[in-house]
């Protein structure tokens, strides 16, 4: 039966779909996340870094290294690196310090490996995470080999290619350095830094401001060490580096978001260990993990992409399922197989098939349960559709499953988690 | 009236050029929302037309000095938060489904009768061009004539893409059993 509505009714309607309050100007908030550019701005001496095409590199890497996970991965090695680099520079009149017997350290360093921790502000649980990262240097026979960890995430870099993988699932994904974009970052580090060791001590000397030195004691060893201190205002960055009077290496860093060296630093090196060796394992994804790469990743987004036309746009559903089907048959090992299975499934919930929507949604949460991409929001179409058929029990079990699917991966207030504890609520009479 | 802004903005821009806070300050603060709005209309995401907003107003800030054309700064900005929203979209696609679907789920459940849930759909369906102006239109409350100079288009241009819009929704509306009384 149609249903009649007038202009007036559609226009306030459209009005309704408005998502949230109108949007509120923060000038003041913006600013500190974007010093960079108010920077850049207001002085026109900044313009030259603009220009020069290191300094754009120092500039990008302050703006984007706190909004990206995987430049956030990154750069712990990357700012570590360039903590590394500013230790050569001969900042005046501490004995203890020497370009030249600095730089002749680092010049023998073959591994290293830091540990510590870094703000991650990535998933439901944002805090303060511990990080591991090592480097091996390039030799004749063997490229630049790096491998990084974060919680689940897993990195590693051999010469111009990067995996990254989870811990627990077997799939990685390979990024090769000529369309790597989000990692960028990480490679021009360790091309610049300390293996190459001139531009990277140029660059902090002419950008960074504020350089101070003073001498301590370890207060566990009782030995004499260099603590430096610079910041970097177009980042809003600031830096401490504890330094060995000896080696000339740096024993330990931080980095804050903010000029005055205040707060939880966003990377806290803790532990700098060199020249141990590794075993050559530790640069190897496990034996049973299948590789994806770059070609699969683009062909299944692109006919993905087909199925979404026909399901948002055209809502041509039962072609649209024809289409998701291919995806999940042709790339199983992807991601995108469990996003088409749930398309699938919300596919036949618009058909009224209800029984095969639940059929679909039970095979993506038995195959890929560990996939932390859709499955909370499977389970949260499964237990709709079982609500639908009014088998409310089963319903509850699947909204509990979105949630612990969802956990510390999802924000808890939005979709799906806030609507799966909504039903979960109303189901029992809470 | 619109006279007086624009030479008003003419003259901030300059000033904000020259390293003027306030002059910088009245800008964001004169455009921000219809940034976001510009974002959102390619992003269908809140969170991350915000985002984008702000990228925008950060690239342009530091390309500020090398504007030719300081009285089409608003068209000018607008671009650059478009082609940021555009960037967005295709690095978090996944994301944006998501949140797709979600918006389209959570309609479905408030919806009167289905008939929010199916506008929703049918704006969200619209092609960015036009939900650009619907969304400017609608959600931010624009008038004709102030879209017309913030996207640079002439005022028929832009009556003509909303009611092209109006249609193309209405036609959706059609399909999910909605008709509009003659």
């Amino acid at each position: 039966m149609e249903r009649m509505y007038n202009e007036k009714d559609l226009e306030q309607a459209i009005r309704r779909t408005a998502p949230g309050d109108p949007p509120v100007p923060d000038f003041e908030g913006w600013q500190k996340r974007h010093a960079e550019a108010v920077s850049m701005l207001r002085n026109p001496s900044d313009k030259k870094m603009a220009d020069d095409p290191s300094g754009t590199w120092v500039i990008r890497f302050g703006k984007t290294l706190m909004e990206k996970r995987q430049v956030r991965f990154g750069a712990v090695a990357a700012v570590l690196l360039i903590a590394l680099a500013i230790v050569t520079l001969d900042r005046g009149t501490n004995i203890a310090w020497s370009m030249e017997q600095t730089v002749e350290a680092i010049e023998q360093v073959k591994t290293l490996y830091i540990e510590g921790t870094v703000v991650w502000p990535f998933g439901a649980e944002p805090g303060v995470v511990p990080f591991r990262y090592w480097v091996q240097a390039p030799t004749e026979n063997s490229p630049l080999k790096m491998r990084g960890e974060i919680k689940r995430h897993i990195m590693i870099a051999k010469g111009d290619t990067v995996y990254e993988c989870w811990s627990d699932t077997k799939t990685a994904q390979a990024q090769y350095g000529p369309a790597i974009t989000d990692l960028k970052y990480w490679y021009k580090a360790a091309e610049v830094g300390p293996w190459v060791i001139r531009q990277m001590p140029e660059m902090i000397q002419q950008y960074a401001t504020d350089w101070r030195q003073s001498t301590d004691r370890d207060p566990n060893t009782g030995k004499e060490r260099i603590l430096a201190t610079c910041t970097y205002p177009p980042s809003n960055m600031s830096f401490l580096l504890v330094v060995d009077p000896d080696t000339k290496l740096v024993e330990s860093a931080k980095l804050w978001g903010n000029l005055q060296h205040e707060g939880e630093p966003y990377i806290d090196a803790k532990r700098f260990v060199y020249n141990e060796k590794y075993p050559d394992e530790l640069f190897e994804l496990p034996a049973d993990t299948t590789i994806i790469n770059q070609k699969d990743t683009e062909e299944s987004r692109a006919l993905f992409d087909q199925g979404e036309n026909l399901f948002h746009k055209e809502k041509k559903y039962a072609e649209a399922i024809e289409i998701y089907w291919r995806v999940y048959i042709t790339y199983p090992k992807l991601n995108v197989a469990e996003e088409a299975l749930m398309m699938i499934g919300l596919c036949h919930g618009r058909l009224e098939q209800h029984d095969k929507a639940i059929e679909v949604y039970q095979k993506a949460t038995r195959e890929y349960p560990h996939l932390k991409g859709w499955i909370d929001a499977t389970w949260f179409y499964l237990g709709r559709e079982y609500m639908k058929i009014g088998q409310n029990a089963k319903a509850i079990d699947a909204f509990e499953n979105c949630l612990k699917a969802g956990e510390g991966v999802r924000d808890p207030e939005t979709f799906p988690l806030a609507n799966a504890r909504e039903f979960l609520a109303s189901l029992k009479g809470e | 009236m619109l006279r007086l802004r624009e030479d008003n903005e003419r003259a901030a821009v300059e000033a904000a050029c020259k390293g003027d806070s306030e002059a910088l300050a009245g800008l964001y603060e004169r455009y921000y929302a219809v940034m976001v709005w510009v974002a959102y209309s390619v992003l269908l995401d809140r969170g991350l037309a915000e985002d984008a907003a702000q990228q925008a107003f950060a690239k342009a800030y530091v390309k500020m000095r090398g504007l030719k054309r300081v009285d089409r700064f608003g068209p000018w900005l607008t671009t650059i938060c478009r082609n940021a929203a555009q960037d967005m979209a295709r690095a978090r696609r996944r994301d944006t489904a998501l949140q797709k679907i979600a918006v389209v789920e959570e309609a479905a459940q408030s919806g009167s009768d289905g008939f929010d849930r199916a506008v929703k759909e049918a704006v969200d369906g619209l092609s960015p061009m036009y939900r650009e102006v619907v969304v400017l239109h609608y959600y931010s409350g624009m008038s004709y004539s102030h879209i017309e100079s913030v996207l640079n288009i002439s005022g028929d241009r832009v009556k003509g893409r909303l009611a092209r819009a109006r249609k193309q929704i209405q036609t959706c509306l059609e399909k999910e059993g909605f008709r509009r009384e003659q």
